[in-house]
C-alpha cells in the first residue's frame, strides 16, 4: 500500500485513496464545498486545493489520488493563500446575508471565512442579482444568490435517488440551479439536499426561520417513521423537537433519510397526552395506578385473563416491550390475549424507505420470542366486535385502518386503560384509564431495525408533563396490583430484554474504524 | 401541439445520433438541428430533443442554456452576427455593428419589430483573412458569411439581405 507523508505525517493508505482522505487519516481536515464522501468529485470549488512535492500547481485533494512516496502539505501558506483566494472569489457574489439565512452557525462557507479568509470585501462593483426565494420544490426553497455552484445537490439527485431533477442552468455569474420548468424537486428524499448544501441556498420550508441553529441542542436518535430506523440527529429546542437530521451510519441509512421521516418529528410535539386520567378528570400517578390495577384486577378475577386484550405497540421500544410482556405474564396472567397494533404498511423503495412504518416490530418479535398468535389491530377489532374482551389495555394509538372498527367496539367493553403518548383523537375519550407515556425523545431505548441493526436511542429531554417512560408505567401499575417487577434501571432491563430470542448482537451506532469523512 | 421533426430532419437526425458513442454526446448537433427545424430553443423544443435522444430534460436545459448559441428565444428571420474579434476590430468591425443599429434602429442583441432582423455581436468566426465579416443564420437553418465588408457600402448589403427576407418563415410562427 502507498506510503506517504502528510504534514511531516507518515501515513499507509489503500492505493486508490484521495488525497483529501488521507489527510483525514493523517488527522488533518481539507476544507471543502462540492467535495461530499457519498458524492462524485467533480472538484470545481478548488477549495480542497493542496500542495504536492514537485508538482507545479496545487492540486485538488479530493480528486488526485495517492502515490508512493507522496510529500503532501495541507496547511502550508501556498495552500492557505489559495483557500483565501477562493473564498475571495466564491464571495464576489455571495450576499453575506448571514443574519437572516437559516444556514448561519452550520454553514461551510461561513466557518472558512473566519477560518481561511476573514478580509473585508475588495470588491466594489455590484453584486450579481440572482433568483430569490424560490420555491424549487414541495419541501425546499432555492436562494440563487447564495448558491456557490458546488452541484451537490444537482449530484445528489442524480447519483443517489437517481431522479435527476436538478441541473445546473445558464452559466458564468448567471448560473444557477433549476430544474426543468414544469418540473419540481419533489423526490422522497429532496430535503437531502438541504443537508448536503454548504451554504443556504437550500433550505427547508418546514424548518425555514424557526430556530438559530444554535440554540437547537442535538441528540443521537432513531426515526421512528418505518422500519428502516434512519440515524438522526434528534435537534430539540428545550423540550420541543424541531427537526430531525441524517446521522451518518453506514449499516443502515448512510448520509441520508427520507422526507417523510424526516417531518415524522413534529408528532412529538403535536397531541399529546399530558397528565393520567380517570373516567376523563386529571389524575395523579399515585390514584391512577392504583384506579388502574383494582379496575384491572376486578375484571380479571371476575372474568379471568382471557377476557383481558393486551395490545402492544410496534412504535414502542424493547425495554418497553419486554416489560410489556413481564406484565402481561405476571400482573394479568396465563391466557390473557395478546395484540399489536400499529401504522399500516406504506410505499417502500429500494433506499431507504420500508412498508412496515412501525421502528420496532423486529424488537417485538425478539422481545416476544416471535408475534405468532398475537392479533393485528384488525383482530382486536373482530375479538371486541365479538364481545370477547371485557378489558382492553392499550399501548399507543396507532391503529391504521381498523381504527373505527375498534374504537367503535370499545364502547362496550367494562374497561378500557390506555397507555400512551398521544390522545389519539376518540381513544382518549373511550379510555377509562389513560396514562401518558414518552416519546422516543425523552427517553432511552432500543430499536431492532428491519435488517436486525440494534440501535439505542438518547434521552433528548425529560418527559413532557406528567409523561413516563412505558417500561416505568408497567412497573407502577403492576406494583400496584401487587406484583412487583424486579428492575431499578434500564440497563437491567436491557440485559434481559430479548431473552426469549437468541440475541443480536448489539451493533453501535457510530462507526468503528475509520472516522466519518466529513460531509 | 406535439413537435415532431420533418422528414428531412428526421434523415438528419438520425445520422447524427450515428456517429456517436451515446446519445448525450449528440446533444449538441441535434439542439442546432432542432434549432433551425423550430426557429429557436423554446422549452418544449428542449423537451422534444430530451424525449428524441432519451436524455434527462434538466440535462439538456443545462446543455441550452450553457451556449449562447443556441437562441432561447424567437429571432428574426435574418440573424445578423458581427464579428468584433482583433483583426475585425482593426478593420472597422465596430463601426460596421453601428452601422447595423443605426439602419435596422435596435441595439446589440435586440430584434425588429417585424422579427426581420436580429443583430448580434460575436467572438472570432475564423475569416479573419476578410476582416471586417459577418455571419447570417437565416431562419430556414442555412448559414452564410458576408465577407470583406465595405462598412461605407452597408446600404447595398442590406438591400440583399431584404431582398431573402419575403421568403423565409417567421421563427415565432415554427412551432
Amino acid at each position: 500500500m502507498p506510503v506517504l507523508t502528510i504534514n511531516g505525517t507518515e501515513v499507509e493508505v489503500d492505493r486508490g485513496t484521495t488525497l483529501l482522505k488521507a489527510a483525514a487519516v493523517a488527522g488533518y481536515e481539507v476544507p471543502h464545498f462540492c467535495y461530499h464522501p457519498a458524492l462524485s468529485s467533480p472538484a470545481n470549488c478548488r477549495m480542497c486545493l493542496v500542495e504536492v512535492e514537485g508538482a507545479p500547481k496545487l492540486m485538488p485533494g479530493c480528486y488526485n489520488q495517492v502515490n508512493d512516496g507522496m510529500i503532501v502539505h495541507t496547511e502550508s501558506d501556498r495552500v492557505k493563500r489559495a483557500r483565501k483566494a477562493v473564498l475571495e472569489f466564491i464571495l464576489v457574489n455571495h450576499p453575506v446575508d448571514c443574519p437572516i439565512c437559516d444556514k448561519a452557525g452550520e454553514c461551510k462557507l461561513q466557518d472558512y471565512y473566519f477560518a481561511y479568509d476573514a478580509q473585508e470585501s475588495r470588491m466594489r462593483a455590484e453584486k450579481q442579482h440572482k433568483v430569490k426565494v424560490y420555491p424549487i420544490g414541495p419541501r425546499v426553497v432555492y436562494d440563487g444568490e447564495r448558491c456557490i455552484l458546488c452541484t451537490r445537490c444537482i449530484r445528489f439527485c442524480e447519483e443517489i435517488t437517481g431522479t435527476g431533477e436538478l441541473t445546473l442552468a445558464d452559466r458564468g455569474d448567471k448560473a444557477e440551479v433549476r430544474t426543468f420548468p414544469g418540473q419540481d424537486l419533489d423526490n422522497d428524499y429532496s430535503l437531502c439536499t438541504v443537508d448536503v448544501c454548504p451554504v443556504g441556498a437550500l433550505t427547508s420550508r418546514d424548518f425555514r426561520f424557526k430556530r438559530r441553529v444554535w440554540l437547537l441542542t442535538s441528540t443521537d436518535s432513531v426515526c421512528t417513521g418505518c422500519e428502516m430506523g434512519c440515524n438522526i440527529h434528534l435537534d430539540h429546542f428545550r423540550n420541543t423537537t424541531e427537526r430531525y437530521r441524517p446521522r451518518y451510519n453506514p449499516a443502515v441509512n448512510d448520509y441520508w433519510m427520507c422526507d417523510d421521516g424526516r417531518l415524522s418529528y413534529k408528532a412529538l410535539n403535536e397531541g399529546r397526552l399530558e397528565h393520567p386520567m380517570l373516567n376523563g378528570a386529571q389524575a395523579t400517578w399515585h390514584t391512577i395506578a392504583g384506579a388502574a390495577a383494582s379496575k384491572l384486577a376486578a375484571v380479571i378475577e371476575k372474568n379471568g385473563a382471557s377476557s383481558v386484550g393486551f395490545v402492544i405497540s410496534p412504535q414502542a421500544t424493547s425495554e418497553d416491550l419486554f416489560l410489556a410482556k413481564m406484565f402481561a405474564e405476571t400482573a394479568i396472567g396465563e391466557g390473557v390475549r395478546l395484540f399489536i397494533n400499529g401504522n399500516d404498511p406504506g410505499s417502500s423503495d429500494e433506499l431507504l424507505i420500508r412498508a412496515d412504518k412501525n421502528p420496532n416490530r423486529a424488537g417485538a418479535r425478539l422481545v416476544f420470542g416471535g408475534l405468532d398468535g398475537v392479533g393485528d389491530a384488525s383482530a382486536l377489532a373482530d375479538a371486541l366486535e365479538a364481545g370477547e374482551l371485557e378489558a382492553v389495555y392499550m399501548m399507543g394509538t396507532e391503529l391504521g385502518a381498523a381504527r373505527g372498527r375498534v374504537e367503535a367496539g370499545l364502547d362496550d367493553v367494562g374497561l378500557f386503560v390506555l397507555q400512551a403518548a398521544h390522545q389519539g383523537g376518540v381513544l382518549l375519550d373511550a379510555a377509562h384509564v389513560a396514562l401518558p407515556a414518552a416519546t422516543h425523545a425523552e427517553k432511552r431505548g432500543t430499536f431492532v431495525n428491519c435488517d436486525a441493526v440494534v440501535q439505542t436511542v438518547d434521552q433528548a429531554y425529560p418527559p413532557n408533563a406528567d409523561a413516563l417512560p412505558d417500561w416505568q408505567i408497567f412497573m407502577k401499575v403492576a406494583g400496584a396490583m401487587g406484583h412487583k417487577l424486579p428492575f431499578t434501571f434500564l440497563r437491567q432491563i436491557q440485559d434481559r430484554m430479548f431473552e426469549a430470542s437468541e440475541a443480536p448482537e448489539p451493533e453501535e451506532t457510530a462507526t468503528e474504524e475509520a472516522p466519518a469523512p466529513a460531509e | 401541439m406535439a413537435l415532431e421533426f420533418s422528414d428531412k430532419s428526421e434523415d438528419k437526425f438520425n445520422e447524427i445520433v450515428a456517429r456517436y458513442p451515446d446519445t448525450h454526446a449528440a446533444l449538441l448537433p441535434v439542439l442546432l438541428l432542432a434549432q433551425s427545424e423550430f426557429g429557436w430553443v423554446s422549452v418544449e423544443v428542449m423537451d422534444y430533443v430530451a424525449t428524441r435522444l432519451n436524455l434527462n430534460p434538466a440535462k439538456v436545459l443545462s446543455t441550452a442554456t450553457f451556449y449562447t448559441m443556441y437562441n432561447k428565444q424567437p429571432v428574426g428571420k435574418c440573424h445578423i452576427q458581427v464579428c468584433t474579434t482583433l483583426s475585425c476590430a482593426l478593420n472597422r468591425g465596430y463601426e460596421l455593428l453601428e452601422l447595423f443599429e443605426d439602419r435596422l434602429e435596435i441595439n446589440v442583441g435586440e430584434t425588429t419589430h417585424d422579427y426581420g432582423y436580429t443583430l448580434s455581436e460575436v467572438e472570432c468566426l475564423a475569416a479573419c483573412g476578410t476582416a471586417p465579416m459577418f455571419q447570417v443564420t437565416w431562419s430556414d437553418g442555412e448559414i452564410e458569411y458576408f465577407e470583406d465588408i465595405d462598412p461605407d457600402k452597408i446600404d447595398g448589403v442590406l438591400e440583399k439581405l431584404n431582398a431573402r427576407l419575403s421568403d423565409l418563415p417567421d421563427t415565432r410562427r415554427m412551432h
